[in-house]
């Protein structure tokens, strides 16, 4: 198991290498630069920010000069937030995501998983259509349209929580449920599915029939094998959630790092692109890695090869 | 099979009942203001650095004013110029040569005293080519200013900016300037503390690291306590200015909240007194309202399309004119209702004794337009080449593009494409004069035809029609050497009235600020510019 995981640790490297190198360049070819603005910069001024920046040598040497700073772990300086590094912005904004992320994260498991056994183990009764009815209206309504929602009720109307803003623990439930039930309807579903597929199986009316109760049944047995479907999508899905939503940030006004991710690129902010896209991507490696893992845990047909 | 059922429920229950308990309706973030005078005010965009002399928003002018005062400030309610850091100044009779007299108690927020001396690092600073400002140009006026900024070996006793003694600051211009008052009251003007940016290095080149909390400072009302990027930037009021006895606002946060929808819902559940913009969709709703929270005002700002003149077919005096002769512009300010805009009748805004010229040129005439069009060789808009008409991606400008492109379509018989385009690659093209026909709004920086007229002047790189004509060129340009008033503003007249027979430009109408309001803000005037000085406000519940 170490050899495996050592060696998809170690395949992380090559795989952000071609990232970096894929995206420092495709974001040079976007037409429009860092400094483009509607006033148009005189040309003199714009050569020496350019200078500055080191913008103003050849593409090839900006590339290596690039790589050099990564490998010592310098992301180089932000070119919108002109007295921020990359690093202190991913510093000061990936807590906040991880936060928002971990809170969703709880919301749609906690949501996701009973209701889905419930819905496999009442299966074609009025709890499983109700469950499964409110999973496709979870998949359905877009959060942009839940989050407001929410706040009209909560916030304005009954003047409970902040309508955003991110200060102290109230202005994080709304948020955490809004992107929580998103992935709360999908686990659902998922859940439901994978426990239909499971409660089949014969080693399941093996144990029955040896007497297991009902609940030893499907909380030890059935559920083991049912989730398996759920950590497959949970490894990129917790990557994502993670690393911040742009459209719940937007609506909430919280300083995280999706904003940073979506509004770099309309920035052309070249160094923050480059930093927020490494770092989804290594998580989304380990995230993959993780599901991978916890695959062969519950799976016994599969082994670590 | 009834055992499950209570222990899934169970966690759903728990946790709804954590989530609510504790919640309650509350005292909101504005009602706690009222009480401690603490002002919640919306910025819309997250400032890039807190260096007032490389401002990109106007709306981050609110910060910078918070925490800065400049040789004169301006009166709240019409902005006319009253002492700021200097307590009084003498002009010459030529108007060519400024004295100020600073005051003796003006202070930095570390205590030091606010000198002459002070003024002429930061003109130096902002003179320089390190720092690239982009406003550098207010100080064109000043004698040898253009000439510092250009020179191998740049010599700040060359430019026409001297402190006489710590008190006394006298500044020399190449040629009188009407409103070279109301600039120094500007962001450019504003003197930055010497000592502050030789320690973290930013005397001579941008982005350094003197603008944080703890590390800033300033010689204004407000000092900096807090700057959290994404959230908010907490000022409070500075024991040490001057003029702090009149300061009633102990506070003020600035909220960054770059989506109108997220800012509108942020003001009704009462987090902000002030926002920064109005979501198109909800203007009419609130215009509906009697003594509503919105406030709308003219400002001094015009929306407009320009052609790109270097490029057929719009290289064509008669199409442009015939374009611009085809808009029915007050069924496009129909088109915005509540926005308060009012329809174009020349480029420049009516400013001070100013009105634009006599002239028809913005009427609205569809049959001299398909006159005009038939003569150019397009008879009923036959024949008449694909044209695409350049936005950036903003409902506003969607629906006011539509409803030109209609416009033309039937007066003209001419089909407009319309293309949004992200902002950045907008911009560019635009420089690039990568366009036929495009959007471009300007705000004038000072109540002066000139401030506009500017715009055209065949070296100006903001000009990017491509447009250039020496006539114009003379008549704006002479204007400004003229000190007689009427004779001056007839000149800019004349102008003007050439610009809009020319036609690189269409003027559609002329621009208003959109802002809602609680009515516990107090001492807070609508006023052509925007600018709202912190002085005289504060909050008071009736």
């Amino acid at each position: 198991m170490f050899r495996f995981i050592a060696r998809r640790l170690l395949q992380i490297v090559p795989v952000l290498f071609v990232i970096v190198t894929a995206t420092f360049f495709m974001v040079r070819f976007v037409p429009g630069g860092p400094f483009t603005s509607e006033k148009a910069l005189p040309p003199e001024i714009l050569k020496n920010i350019e200078a500055h920046y080191g913008l103003d040598q050849p593409l090839w040497r900006q590339y290596l000069n690039y790589l050099g700073r990564i490998a010592h772990g310098d992301l180089g300086p932000s070119f919108k937030y002109a007295n921020r590094s990359v690093n202190e912005i991913i510093g000061d904004k990936l807590p906040v995501s991880l936060e928002l992320g971990g809170l969703a994260l709880a919301v749609a498991l906690a949501l996701g998983l009973p209701l889905g056994v419930l819905a496999a183990v009442r299966r074609n009764s009025w709890v499983d259509y109700l469950c499964s009815t409110t999973g496709m209206i979870g998949i359905c309504v877009p959060t942009f349209v839940l989050g407001p929602l929410l706040v009209l009720f909560f916030a304005i109307h009954l003047g409970w929580v902040n309508a955003s803003g991110w200060y102290d623990w109230t202005d994080r439930v709304l948020p955490a449920l809004t992107l929580g039930f998103v992935y709360a309807a999908y686990i659902m579903r998922l859940t439901r599915g994978g426990m239909l597929e499971v409660l089949n199986q014969d080693y399941i009316r093996t144990a029955r029939a040896k007497g297991a109760s009902e609940a030893r049944v499907v909380l030890r047995h059935a559920l083991r094998g049912g989730l398996l479907p759920v950590v497959s999508f949970l490894g990129p899905a917790i990557a994502g959630i993670l690393t911040g939503s742009f459209v719940i940030e937007t609506i909430f006004q919280i300083p995280g790092l999706g904003r940073e991710f979506v509004n770099s690129a309309f920035n052309r902010d070249y160094t923050l692109v480059l930093g927020t896209v490494m770092l989804y991507a290594a998580l989304l490696v380990l995230c993959n890695l993780a599901a991978d893992v916890v695959q062969v845990w519950l799976n016994p047909k599969l082994k670590f090869e | 099979m009834s055992a499950p059922r209570p222990k899934l429920c169970l966690p759903f229950f728990i946790i709804c009942s954590l989530v609510f308990t504790g919640c309650g309706k509350r005292e909101t973030m504005v009602e706690v203001g009222n009480r401690a005078q603490i002002l919640h005010q919306g910025i819309a965009t997250e400032p890039q650095d807190l260096d007032p002399h490389l401002l990109q928003f106007q709306s981050h002018f609110n910060v910078f004013m918070a925490l800065s005062e400049g040789l004169v400030g301006y009166d709240p309610s019409d902005l006319h110029p009253v002492p700021g850091v200097a307590e009084r100044w003498e002009v010459s009779p030529d108007g060519l040569a400024y004295t100020f007299h600073l005051r003796a108690n003006a202070k930095w927020s570390n205590g030091d005293a606010v000198t002459a001396h002070d003024f002429v690092f930061s003109a130096r600073r902002i003179l320089s080519p390190g720092l690239g400002s982009p406003f550098r140009y207010y100080f064109d006026d000043v004698r040898g200013a253009k000439e510092f900024t250009a020179a191998a070996v740049p010599d700040i006793s060359t430019v026409g900016i001297r402190a006489l003694d710590d008190h006394t600051l006298r500044i020399e211009l190449t040629h009188p300037a009407p409103s070279f008052l109301f600039l120094l009251g500007n962001w450019a003007w504003y003197p930055l503390h010497r000592g502050t940016l030789e320690k973290y290095g930013g005397v001579d080149r941008p982005y350094a690291d003197w603008s944080r909390p703890g590390r800033l400072v300033g010689n204004g009302p407000y000092t900096l306590a807090e700057w959290k990027p994404g959230q908010v930037i907490v000022v409070k009021k500075n024991p040490r200015y001057w003029d702090a006895a009149r300061v009633r606002l102990n506070e003020i946060h600035f909220h960054p909240i770059e989506n109108a929808d997220t800012e509108e819902r942020a003001f009704r559940s009462g987090q902000l007194h002030i926002t920064e913009n109005v979501p198109g969709s909800k203007l009419r709703e609130y215009a509906a309202q009697q003594r509503g929270p919105l406030v709308v005002a003219p400002i001094f700002a015009t929306y407009a399309y320009v052609f790109n003149v270097t490029r057929p077919p719009f290289d064509d005096v008669r199409v442009r004119r015939a374009f611009s002769l085809a808009l029915d512009r007050e069924s496009i300010v129909a088109s915005q209702v509540g926005s308060g805009i009012r329809p174009a009748r020349s480029f420049v805004p009516p400013v001070g004794g100013y009105a634009g010229p006599d002239e028809a040129a913005l009427r609205f005439d569809p049959a001299e337009a398909r006159r005009l069009l038939a003569a150019a060789g397009y008879p009923e808009g036959r024949g008449f080449p694909a044209v695409e008409l350049a936005t950036n991606t903003s409902q506003l400008h969607r629906e006011i593009a539509e409803v030109v492109q209609q416009l033309w379509r039937k007066n003209l018989g001419v089909p407009v494409a319309i293309s949004l385009k992200e902002g950045k690659v907008f911009y560019q093209e635009r420089i690039r004069k990568q366009y036929q026909l495009s959007r471009s709004s300007w705000f004038g920086d000072y109540p002066d035809p000139f401030a506009f007229l500017t715009l055209y002047l065949g070296d100006n790189g903001q000009n990017t029609t491509g447009y250039a004509r020496p006539e114009y060129d003379r008549l704006a340009l002479s204007a400004g050497q003229t000190l007689d008033e009427a004779a001056r503003l007839s000149r800019y007249r004349e102008a003007e009235a050439v610009l809009l027979r020319d036609a690189p430009v269409v003027p559609l109408f002329h621009e208003t600020s959109r802002h809602l309001v609680h009515p516990a803000v107090q001492g807070r005037f609508p006023n052509l510019f925007n600018i709202h000085p912190y002085q005289g406000m504060w909050l008071e519940t009736k």
